[in-house]
């Protein structure tokens, strides 16, 4: 064997978080570039949503330091959330057990983390930092006066952004990572046996219910849930402002459509390995992924029922046709999409990750025309 | 007496007093033990407490109370000193799939400086390992990821070793190569190597201390 070269921790986990990032951007580097796209041209809309990026924190240059503090904090909370999304990637669960065995210093654990959450960072800071040379080229005569204070309130949320993602990170280390394994030991010692009930139920609980519940699918569990929250709040919204209608009908398909996309690629990913381990079951491959599909539309059906109830409730001149449209371009274009998702996630391909956005975006733009029209005027 | 207890060197691995329990399941009260040099084989049935003895001898789990020394070494008050003395391979594969085996000796020979290269390269022989040296480990069987945990294991240098059921997934070749490790383990009186397994240890088993979980629940 050639000479073993050492490496340090916070080596090998840049490396891991390094090729976990790149694979995340290769599966949603499609929809960015579309979405920059959809903005205005690819240079110019580029350059001026750089420049929008920190547009709020440096015209905070100017205000009462009051709100020059709270739009920081509020970029340093974007900076957090950025880090939370990708605190999975930057951070796996699954080396807790290992990671405590080993005789890692408790500084070089936060080195690493400091490492991992600036290589996190890194899009979200190149994009403020083009956005402040953008400035910088420009001087409109209102920043000249106050550009230290900019550069000083920019660099300060830059810095309470690592900050709060290293705390993230460190929090999550801290977490009680076997609870979920420690409830399926407990579980196991006790003999329980299989709720008594129809099989379908059955099957129901140990593949979908148990893994949202438990711990295999919580990312998917918690996703559902806000997924739900927010689609109930969208019709509680139309509820008290029947007024913007319109504006809640369109927020509402378009956070549907969203949250059920994102939904059904999270439960594919969570759920579909334990699914595959049932190949050699009596179970059918095609039940269990129409039983996904199903779980990640819940929501929106729930939502749906929500809606057009707070509708009913407020909205006197609904026109029942253009309703029934709405509601069934959303629920078989979700089902569509999704299908399509599901199909391809076994081997995406760049084309029909291509396909699958014009989609999104004809649907998209399809339910926005049919809010508009649902209340009559 | 007392000064005799104070002179005598420290066992390789003391448990006092230890407690852990599951939600809804103790699974040691009070518990306490001196792990002697050479092997000892943790026996039990499933969900007797084995693999959950080695993760809190390990680290990996706090314990609600109690302590545990390596060499006089305290897990809670040195645990960095303890880590470094305690070397633990769990049931699964590694979880640092990401690397080839090559780097993660790399890593874990900075974490251990008293690991033996020398004795690295004779497992690595032993377990047949040198054709995947330099693939990523989430391309390798897992048979071949134990075997890269268990040979990193077995020349940490560290004097308590902790195996978790490492004769799983392994094939005939690597199992009497590991067996044969053992069997020198249990001979050496400066070192704790201890396994928990439902499989024979071969020729190690005669010289093994042997400590059966069943027995402290009756």
């Amino acid at each position: 064997m050639s000479t073993i070269q050492l490496l340090s921790y916070g080596q090998i986990r840049l490396a891991w978080c390094q090729a976990a990032l790149l694979g995340l951007l290769r599966r949603w580097g499609i929809y960015l570039t579309v979405g920059v796209l959809v903005l205005g041209g690819a240079g110019s809309s580029a350059l001026a949503l750089a420049a929008a990026s920190v547009l709020p924190l440096l015209h905070a240059a100017q205000q009462d330091p009051l709100t020059a503090l709270f739009i920081t904090l509020a970029y340093t909370l974007a900076g957090g959330g950025l880090v939370w999304g990708l605190a999975p990637l930057l951070w796996p669960r699954a080396w807790a057990e290992v990671e405590r065995a080993l005789p890692l210093a408790p500084g070089d654990q936060r080195l690493s983390d400091l490492a991992t959450v600036l290589l996190g960072l890194t899009p979200l800071f190149a994009v403020y930092l083009a956005g402040a040379a953008i400035w910088w080229a420009k001087s409109p005569p209102w920043l000249l006066a106050v550009w230290a204070r900019a550069l000083g309130l920019l660099i300060t949320a830059m810095a309470l952004s690592v900050a709060l993602g290293v705390a993230i990170l460190w929090r999550r280390r801290s977490l009680p990572v076997s609870a979920t394994s420690q409830r399926r030991a407990s579980d196991g010692a006790h003999g329980r046996s299989p709720t008594p009930g129809p099989r379908l139920w059955v099957v129901a609980r140990a593949l979908l219910w148990l893994p949202l519940w438990r711990g295999r699918a919580h990312r998917s569990a918690h996703f559902l849930g806000l997924n739900l929250l927010t689609l109930w709040a969208c019709a509680s919204g139309l509820t008290l402002w029947p007024q913007h209608a319109a504006w809640w009908l369109a927020a509402f398909a378009l956070l549907a459509q969203a949250f059920s996309t994102r939904s059904s690629s999270l439960l594919h990913s969570e759920l579909e390995p334990l699914h595959a381990a049932c190949a050699a079951l009596p179970l059918s491959a095609l039940w269990l992924s129409r039983s996904r599909q199903i779980v990640a539309l819940a929501p929106l059906l729930s939502g749906l029922l929500a809606l057009c109830l707070a509708l009913a409730w407020a909205c006197p001149v609904v026109q029942p046709e253009v309703l029934c449209a709405y509601a069934a371009v959303m629920l078989g274009g979700n089902v569509a999409l999704n299908a399509t998702a599901a199909r391809n996630s076994a081997s995406p391909r760049k084309e029909d990750a291509a396909a699958r956005v014009t989609w999104w975006l004809v649907i998209a733009v399809l339910q926005i025309a049919l809010a508009s029209e649902v209340v009559a005027r | 007496m007392k000064d005799d207890a104070q002179h005598r060197p420290a066992p390789p691995l003391r448990v006092q007093g230890l407690s852990f329990r599951y939600a809804q399941r103790h699974v040691f009260a009070d518990w306490s033990h001196d792990f002697s040099g050479g092997l000892t084989w943790i026996r039990g049935s499933n969900g007797s407490g084995k693999s959950t003895l080695l993760k809190l001898l390990a680290g990996a789990l706090a314990p609600l109370t109690g302590s545990i020394a390596a060499l006089g070494i305290d897990i809670q008050s040195q645990p960095l000193a303890y880590r470094r003395q305690v070397f633990w391979c769990g049931p699964g594969p590694v979880v640092f799939d990401h690397l080839t085996p090559t780097e993660y000796f790399g890593f874990m020979a900075s974490l251990y400086p008293q690991h033996d290269a020398q004795a690295l390269a004779q497992h690595v022989e032993g377990f047949a390992l040198a054709p995947f040296v330099h693939s990523p480990l989430a391309t390798l069987s897992t048979g071949t990821q134990r075997k890269v945990w268990i040979a990193m294991a077995l020349s940490a240098g560290t004097s308590v070793t902790l195996l978790d059921e490492p004769l799983n997934a392994l094939d005939a070749a690597s199992a009497a190569h590991l067996r044969s490790c053992l069997a020198q383990a249990a001979q050496n009186p400066d070192r704790a190597c201890l396994v928990a397994s439902h499989e024979d240890l071969g020729a190690a088993t005669a010289q093994a201390h042997l400590l059966d979980l069943e027995l402290l629940r009756k």
